[in-house]
């Protein structure tokens, strides 16, 4: 067995070992709305977290293709991700490139622990897909920095440790922003939430107002917020959760089927679909590896991807209600359908709408 | 432009080179020269007469001459014939080989009666001409090699003009044949044969993407070129998510070439030449429609190729009946399975 292939089995024993003993529920999009701190803190004691962070605080210290693995098998298994998956994904990767020393140890070995939550506040009220055109101040004092302005559409901030806020520091559109880590709870943050139309609670508004930031806590340096906000967001968009968000529900109203189900050409549509699609963020992975960015393939995938997950939910909805399948959906594979539908139109818009990843491919294509 | 090129390792560049010379300098010979140079018989090991070079060759050349629109006799011979008869054990001279499976079995209807084997029955949609020597045909559990000179050959053409012919057979005593055992059965040759195509689909979208890219900025409209205007710039990169996706589908199965990965090929490949066909000739407007330019050439062979060898529907079916079939599978295991040793 290779080490890729130890560590896929070391996840599923893990997983099923936590089905068994009723310590999670599966459910679709489970790294936005499966917020479990007791769950992540599990997963980091059994040294699942942090997969390509250094040794020296914890982490594995290992390549693209471990994070890749555990992160597609406890995605594919829906596990309640959401209270570590922003920290281990962008934050840590982040802080451990542009952060100092102090930052580092400061909040790394959290991270592992799956002892964090991080929010990352990029969008504002008139700041969505043009995001560079971010209002939120900060002013330089003594010591430190005033930030005043308002986030939107922050995931978990109700629940976070700390936010990553993306701050204007000059007029400049660009070179004007920068980055820095504000610890939660405080008393001049005010955070409330922007329910969804299913009713929950995952995003929030964030208030600044004059929320001191001590120097120590600036990420990275004052002017490269544009750039390092960039290179996280490519963290983002290239992952497994841009096809998988729905796959719990495929999978359980695959389960009981008969072997002459008229749903095949379904099946193989999708196997064929995220066969491939695990092709290309194998290939995806490596750019990132190298440090490569700005490819174009990474706003592909993530633009394929998702309109694929978004069309999972009607392939879901023929499979449920063929004639020729099971009549009655299990309490779990009706829960799984109603989060996927209220999930869905949020697939091709967050992390970047499908359409400015279409002006980032056609850009490319026509330098 | 990395987009392209992403399966292609330096040391290969050499024969994507040569062809696309060899291409470019195109003359009515070149369907000779191409023979003459040994390439049908790319894929094929030189001891048993073939040229050499390992699948991922025989996939450059077919990848690059469809980018070029340009027909090989006995374009299966590589790929498709060489690895059904080296899988088997039957052995061959260095021929040209044209390979008769259908998915359409009640079209294909050979029958081999007791004793000696002879072989009556219908092949559609062979490329066969009469420069092919032998036809290779899976008859019951038996690979039989044909002589198409024993054959009728009733020549017809596909929407792109290459070489269909409906081949009939009337008790033919085949040239050698084996008796294959039940780890081979038609359809896995069916799915390598949907592999070539597949190889075929991926090579003319690049060049679909390519020369459409190249019109859209060229042709100006309300005074500007039309790749300038958001929509048409849109439908560009739908383009290129169209054509990244049926490189990664090959490139699946290439790195692993099982049944179940070339039927994922035919499928992915399949769907996304039909919708990037009618994007390229909207972006196109009427030019794409006119004889004398390009486009055409690599649209129909795209409609042909999607419907040939099983088309994309066939396969969906063939892949989720296959999953249907193993009970204590689950859906993620059966697709990290089938790509093992790919991403592990």
């Amino acid at each position: 067995m290779s080490e890729l292939e130890e560590l896929r089995s070391r996840v599923r024993t893990f997983l099923s070992a936590e089905l068994a003993s009723g310590g999670f529920t599966p459910r679709c999009d489970s790294w936005l709305i499966g917020y479990d701190p007791e769950f992540s803190r599990r997963l980091g004691a059994a040294h699942l977290i942090g997969l390509m962070l250094p040794t020296e605080f914890g982490g594995m210290g290992g390549g693209a293709g471990h994070r890749f693995v555990v992160s597609e098998e406890l995605l594919s298994a829906g596990a309640p991700v959401a209270a570590h998956w922003f920290a281990e994904r962008q934050f840590a990767p982040s802080v451990l490139r542009h952060g100092t020393v102090a930052q580092q140890h400061e909040w790394i070995p959290k991270v592992i622990a799956g002892e964090v939550c991080i929010a990352i506040g990029l969008s504002e009220p008139d700041a969505g897909s043009d995001l560079a055109s971010v209002r939120t101040k900060a002013e330089q004092v003594d010591g430190g920095w005033l930030i005043s302005g308002t986030k939107v559409w922050t995931s978990s901030a109700h629940h976070a440790d700390a936010m990553v806020v993306l701050a204007r520091t000059s007029g400049q559109r660009h070179v004007g922003l920068s980055q820095f880590i504000v610890p939660l709870p405080n008393p001049n943050v005010d955070i409330s939430p922007i329910r969804l139309i299913s009713g929950e609670h995952h995003f929030n508004q964030v208030i600044f107002d004059e929320v001191f930031v001590a120097d120590s806590d600036v990420l990275g340096e004052i002017g490269n917020g544009w750039a390092q906000a960039m290179h996280e967001l490519a963290a983002e968009r290239a992952g497994p959760e841009r096809y998988l968000s729905t796959f719990p529900l495929l999978e359980e109203l695959l389960r009981d089927l008969p072997s002459d189900s008229p749903s095949a050409d379904d099946i193989g549509r999708v196997i064929s679909d995220i066969t491939t699609f695990r092709t290309i963020n194998h290939k995806v992975v490596e750019l990132l590896a190298a440090g490569d960015t700005s490819a174009s393939e990474i706003a592909i995938l993530k633009g394929i991807a998702t309109a694929f997950e978004q069309e999972t939910v009607g392939i879901a909805l023929n499979i449920a209600n063929d004639p020729g399948n099971p009549t009655t959906l299990s309490p779990a594979a009706m829960s799984l359908l109603r989060e996927a539908q209220f999930q869905a139109p949020g697939f091709t818009i967050r992390g970047g709408t499908n359409e400015v990843l279409r002006g980032i491919v056609s850009k490319g294509l026509l330098k | 432009m990395s987009l392209l090129d992403w399966e292609l390792p330096e040391e290969r560049r050499s024969l994507h080179r040569a062809l696309d010379d060899m291409c470019a300098r195109a003359t009515a010979s070149l369907p000779q020269t191409l023979v003459d140079a040994g390439i049908p018989w790319i894929g094929m090991t030189e001891s048993t007469g073939g040229s050499g070079g390992d699948i991922f060759d025989a996939a450059l050349a077919l990848q690059t001459l469809s980018s070029n629109a340009v027909d090989v006799i006995g374009i299966d011979t590589g790929l498709v014939a060489s690895w059904a008869l080296s899988k088997t054990g039957l052995s061959c001279d260095r021929s040209l080989i044209a390979v008769a499976v259908d998915p359409r079995n009640t079209l294909v209807n050979f029958r081999s009666s007791s004793g000696d084997l002879l072989i009556s029955g219908i092949a559609i949609d062979v490329p066969a001409n009469e420069r092919i020597k032998y036809l290779l045909a899976f008859v019951d559990q038996k690979l039989a090699l044909i002589s198409l000179a024993d054959c009728e050959i009733n020549q017809s053409e596909n929407l792109a003009g290459e070489s269909r012919a409906t081949v009939t057979f009337d008790n033919v005593t085949p040239i050698n044949h084996v008796v294959v055992d039940s780890g081979f059965t038609q359809i896995d040759l069916l799915a390598r044969l949907a592999l070539a195509r597949s190889i075929q689909i991926s090579g003319a979208m690049n060049a679909v993407l390519a020369l459409t890219i190249k019109y859209a900025r060229t042709r100006e409209q309300f005074g500007k070129p039309i790749a300038d205007q958001q929509v048409i710039a849109h439908k560009l990169a739908e383009l290129c998510e169209l054509t990244l996706m049926s490189q990664a589908a090959v490139a699946t199965a290439l790195n692993a070439p099982t049944t179940q990965n070339c039927a994922i090929a035919k499928s992915v490949t399949g769907r996304c030449a039909r919708k990037a066909s009618m994007t390229a000739h909207q972006i196109h407007g009427a030019m794409g429609m006119s004889q004398e330019y390009q486009l055409g050439g690599l649209t129909t062979r795209l409609w042909s190729w999607t419907e040939e060898a099983g088309r994309p529907e066939f396969w969906n079916h063939y892949i989720g009946r296959s999953f249907l079939a193993q009970s204590n599978t689950s859906l993620w295991e059966s697709i990290v399975n089938g790509m093992e040793g790919l991403h592990t």
